[in-house]
């Protein structure tokens, strides 16, 4: 595209399923998983009669959100109703926003530091789900996901290439997973995205026929399936063709875009008022402590990571992808630790800790103070690194504070001469050969003695001294 | 018959004191209902009886304790099953019920059976059943009106003290007024719709009737109330409604819009309000000339909303989750049109291609749109005259008694014009009451109070006080058995 | 006419009804008829501050498990739990299996293994 031409123009539509673990208009539960048709009551299966009855925690993730992406808030917001009829729409029309959404006029910053302008953000709720490979010439409902909130985050034609679109969309995850408002997983459909793309020359405002590319589960997908497009388009162009307005569907195994339906005969949804539901009516007080409680956004916490705590772009991009992470490794900082240091550990054996279940960042064994402590036993040579990582596992499991644990478990560095002298001495004793040879200069040999050194006190020694204690033994007797 | 006779607050005091047995009104509701569908002219009000009182979940004390009530088969009901009066919903049993009908079961209530209608309460006829229409127990070749006209036929009958029905657009006043008895739309928000079938959901109140004002009163008290499980209901007192039925109407202002008293109207209902009017003056209330100048905007603008929202309301009932299929369809395409085009109605066929029609592209603006801005005009005349210090309205509740069963069915716009008098208040959210003013050549003739949002004691009192002054208009000859009609 | 048989099959279609070939006639003719009677409408002058269907008295949408804005505190009954189903699906269901509601197979869908399929 670089030397083309032709620019490509590029809006997202992403779609992000609210971490409320409740539905929209009624209160079951979205949890993933459960059996078919169980998450389900009165409202969400459009039983007559049934009435839905906003959430106020989705509204609470839904302005998180919004006021994250810098939108306008609308102090009165309306939900509508978007009439088809498809098996898994249970009522015969989605409820969602139309012509008065949620928020609109935001802004992302890309990595590369281009803003890409958010059209709009509204609520809606998700449809079920149709299995068509269930039954043979049927299809099968399973409604456990009708009425999940989501919200749907516009993007205005703002970027110009596939990598940008991805750019984008990390960045969207990265903000939503940080503010806790979804956990962002594509495989269960939590973060789903559309994109729309059109070519256009160099330079020109005009606006060209788009397509809609659909089923873009994953970052890969959307970079490759924008990729594929825009080459299709060049080539229609190139041919003297015209693109038509169709929505397409990724077809990731296939590597090609195939047309799901035209445009032109797109369908009349007549939407309205839903009259079910008043107009959402915010309150200015509601907002400002929404916006109070958004605390620093990650772009700007990532930056001040690595100006205050000069930390490398990947330590910061780790420790500020989530807040509860963000905040504890600050609070294990200023319990006067070094930042690098403390750092390592958060990114390696803590988050290690957690992804295997074993606590979490809230559990008391964690707590900063506690890992603060252990990193003192650390600095001060009480512990050593690998005795120091058996204890923060003894922490998590049990609770307990380290010192507790070094004691219980004799962990303690072991650093009197007289006791490291005679471990010293009895390697260099036991491995006449490779003393030999450490002294002809094969020096790397000191390695493996020190291995042996460490590995005879039960890795309690004290490396340091270890190892200028047998440097010491090996080249006194060499004189 | 006897055990109808008293009012309902005196009926349950006598259960609750344990002078009455507790299934024993419900009874005699059944045996009542059975002599009424002896002979040629079946009246037709149910479309389901029972179970028997002693197999109902219910406290045996409470404001109903003990009381019969049939309920509009709109109003989904545990143990019974809800049909709508539609062939779609033939056999349909709820798995959950609507909140009205809970409280009745709270105040201890029977329910006794579920009323005929007209299908998803569309018509002012109760013609537009698909199990039959309903006729009216004042003439049996009359309609009892509609939609709620099994209600109000079971209430007049004398069947059941009183009713559920509901309201979009007159559906609880015109049967009211046709059958003699009386029936109050309350404010919209003032009782749940949750569990009440939709038809127009911004319009669509549950209302009562009863054989009396107080007992309307007592009923709508119960059933009134804030439902977290409706958004559209609103959290605020109920006054005490039966009390109201006390006050004395001296000192009230009682509006008189003209354009509810235009010339076509039947000189028989116009006598009939005229009478009224004095009798409230009598009683010391003070009449005033009032206008409500958008009066005429409020069919076209009702005939637009209504269908626009019953449209997608109807939308559920494709065959895929409940009630009727259609088993030869082999696609989910065929599968929609034949369950629907088999399972709906005529009235309810046309009333969803309107509604599609004024919601489709290129039609909104011209048909929904307008419709709500003559909609908030209704509404902002309403706001004015009561401003201005006028308590209550005064009207006819429908410019003719009863009609023929069959006279009107083929004319559709006629028909809607049956509620030319009774839509402005759905359309305004305003609470509205018919009670019986008198009888036109052996037929009821009902006449309409309307009042401000929340002031339902005040429609309350001013129909008391009608209902003292000029009486009632009593009961329909009983069916003495099997042969009469 | 205003509206011809062709919108009214066009509607027809858009709502999910069979007509036969007479009922669309009729059904033409009466919304005409209907129709004419709304040309009033356009008399009245539109008003810049149309939000919803709803009749605006009170303050905003209820909030499910929220008391502190919308209005009110979660009175009697407030949802923590979801209405229970008193009679299974089932029982309720036209064609029920495997705890799956049924239809005949969509137009158009292969019926890909393994990738089920959402509203389009
Ligand atoms: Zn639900």
């Amino acid at each position: 595209m670089k030397d083309s031409p032709l620019e490509a123009v590029i809006g997202l539509e992403v779609h992000v399923q609210l971490d409320t673990g409740r539905k929209l208009f009624c209160a079951d539960s979205t949890a993933f998983g459960a059996p078919p048709n169980t998450a389900v009551c009165p409202v969400c299966l459009g039983l007559p009669g049934a009435l839905p009855v906003l959430d106020a925690g989705a509204v609470d993730l839904a302005l998180r959100a919004a006021l994250a992406l810098e939108c306008t808030i609308h102090p009165i917001s309306v939900f509508a109703r978007k009439n088809y009829f498809y098996p898994d729409l249970p009522k015969g029309y989605q409820i969602s926003q139309f012509e008065r959404p949620l928020a609109t006029r935001g802004a992302v910053e890309l990595d590369n530091g281009r803003r890409v302008r958010i059209r709009r953000v509204h609520m809606e709720e998700d449809a079920g789900k149709s299995l068509h490979d269930r039954f043979a010439s049927a299809t099968a409902v399973d409604l456990n996901r009708t009425g999940t909130p989501l919200i749907e985050i516009v993007s205005e034609p703002d970027l110009r290439s596939p990598g940008e679109a991805r750019s984008c969309l990390q960045h969207l995850k990265r903000l939503m997973e940080y503010l806790g408002i979804s956990d962002c997983n594509m495989e269960e459909g939590n973060l789903r995205v559309d994109a729309n793309v059109s070519l256009r020359k160099r330079g020109s405002e005009r606006l060209e026929a788009s397509t809609e590319v659909k089923n873009l589960n994953s970052f890969s997908a959307v970079e490759k399936a924008l990729g594929v497009e825009i080459k299709r388009q060049t080539r229609i162009r190139a041919e003297g063709g015209a693109v038509t307005r169709q929505t397409l569907l990724w077809d990731a195994a296939g590597g090609n875009v195939r047309v799901m339906r035209d445009k032109e005969d797109s369908q009349d949804y007549r939407y309205f008022p839903d009259p079910d539901l008043p107009p959402l009516v915010l309150s200015a007080a509601r907002v400002a402590s929404l916006r109070a409680g958004l605390g620093e956004l990650p772009r700007a916490k990532h930056e001040r990571f690595r100006r205050q705590y000069g930390l490398p772009a990947y330590d910061a991009d780790v420790l500020t992808s989530s807040r509860p992470l963000a905040d504890y490794y600050e609070a294990v900082v200023a319990c006067g630790r070094q930042p690098k240091t403390v750092s390592n550990w958060v990114m390696g054996p803590v988050l290690k800790t957690v992804k295997r279940g074993i606590a979490d960042l809230s559990s008391p064994g964690l707590a900063p103070g506690r890992l603060a402590e252990l990193l003192v036993l650390v600095d001060e040579g009480t512990l050593s690194a690998t005795a120091a990582k058996t204890v923060l596992a003894g922490m998590a499991r049990t609770g307990d504070p380290p010192g507790v644990i070094v004691r219980r478990e004799g962990l303690m560095q072991v650093r009197e001469d007289q006791v490291l002298a005679r471990w010293v001495t009895d390697v260099v004793t036991a491995h006449p050969e490779e003393v030999a040879r450490y002294r002809d200069g094969e020096t790397r040999l000191l390695g493996f003695l020190m291995g042996q050194v460490m590995r005879a006190s039960g890795r309690k020694a004290d490396p340091r001294r270890v190892n200028q204690l047998l440097r010491a033994a090996l080249d006194a007797d060499a004189g | 018959m006897t055990a109808n006779a008293a009012g309902v607050a005196a009926r349950a005091a006598e259960v609750r004191s344990g002078r009455l047995a507790w299934g024993s009104m419900a009874a005699e509701a059944l045996e009542a209902q059975g002599a009424w569908e002896q002979g040629a002219a079946p009246l037709n009000a149910f479309i389901a009886l029972g179970p028997h009182a002693d197999r109902q979940r219910r406290p045996r004390d409470g404001p109903l304790a003990g009381i019969p009530v049939a309920v509009k088969d709109n109003l989904v009901t545990g143990g019974f099953p809800t049909t709508c009066g539609s062939r779609i919903l033939e056999g349909f049993r709820s798995p959950y019920e609507a909140t009205a009908v809970r409280r009745l079961r709270r105040a201890g209530a029977v329910i006794v059976g579920k009323t005929n209608m007209d299908e998803f309460a569309m018509g002012s006829s109760t013609e537009n059943s698909a199990f039959g229409p309903t006729r009216n127990p004042w003439h049996r070749e009359r309609v009892p009106g509609g939609s709620s006209g099994g209600s109000a036929a079971a209430v007049a009958a004398g069947i059941v003290p009183v009713a559920l029905g509901s309201d979009t657009g007159g559906s609880v006043r015109q049967p009211a007024s046709f059958c003699g008895v009386v029936g109050i739309k309350p404010t919209y928000g003032r009782v749940s719709r949750y569990g009440l079938v939709a038809f127009a959901s911004s319009l669509d109140q549950v209302g009562a009737l009863g054989r009396t004002v107080r007992d309307a009163a007592t009923l709508l008290e119960v059933v009134s109330g804030h439902d977290p499980r409706d958004a559209t209901s609103v959290n605020r007192p109920v006054p005490p409604l039966a009390a109201a039925c006390e006050r004395g109407v001296r000192g009230l202002v009682v509006g008189v819009p003209r354009e509810y008293f235009p010339s076509g109207l039947d000189p028989v209902v116009g006598r009939l309000a005229e009478r009224a009017l004095r009798a409230l003056e009598g009683a010391g209330a003070e009449l005033r000339d009032v206008s409500l100048p958008h009066t005429r905007y409020a069919i076209p603008a009702y005939y637009i909303i209504a269908p626009a929202e019953a449209s997608s309301n109807l939308a559920r009932y494709d065959g895929v989750r409940f009630g009727r299929r259609c088993r030869d369809a082999d696609s989910t395409e065929r599968l929609y049109e034949l369950s629907r085009s088999e399972g709906f109605g005529t009235e309810v066929k046309r009333r969803i291609l309107l509604g599609t029609y004024a919601l489709s592209a290129g039609y909104y603006d011209a048909y929904y749109g307008r419709a709500q801005e003559a909609r908030a005009a209704v509404a902002r005349d309403f706001e004015r005259t009561f401003r201005d210090g006028v308590d209550v309205l005064f009207t006819p509740t429908s410019p003719t008694p009863a009609f023929r069963l069959g006279e009107r069915i083929h004319d559709p716009y006629r028909m809607y014009l049956s509620d030319v008098f009774t839509v402005t208040a759905n359309l305004a959210g305003v609470p509205a009451l018919s009670v019986p003013i008198g009888l036109a050549e052996g037929l009821p003739v009902g006449g309409q109070l309307m009042a401000a949002h929340w002031r339902e004691d005040t429609l309350l009192t001013a129909a008391a006080a009608l209902e003292a002054e000029l009486g009632t208009v009593g009961s329909p000859p009983v069916p003495s058995g099997a042969g009469t009609a | 006419m205003t509206v011809t048989i062709q919108e009214i099959r066009r509607i027809a279609a858009l709502a999910r009804l069979r007509l036969e070939r007479g009922e669309a006639r009729r059904m033409a003719r009466d919304m005409s008829s209907i129709l004419e009677h709304m040309t009033v409408l356009g008399e009245i002058a539109p008003e810049p501050a149309r939000t919803s269907g709803v009749p605006q008295r009170e303050g905003s949408t209820r909030l499910l498990g929220d008391a502190s804005d919308g209005g009110g505190a979660p009175a009697e009954g407030a949802r923590t739990m979801p209405d229970p189903l008193e009679r299974p699906l089932s029982r309720i269901a036209p064609d029920w299996r495997d705890g799956l509601f049924v239809v005949p197979r969509l137009p158009g869908v292969a019926g890909t293994p393994g990738e089920p399929d959402g509203s389009p």
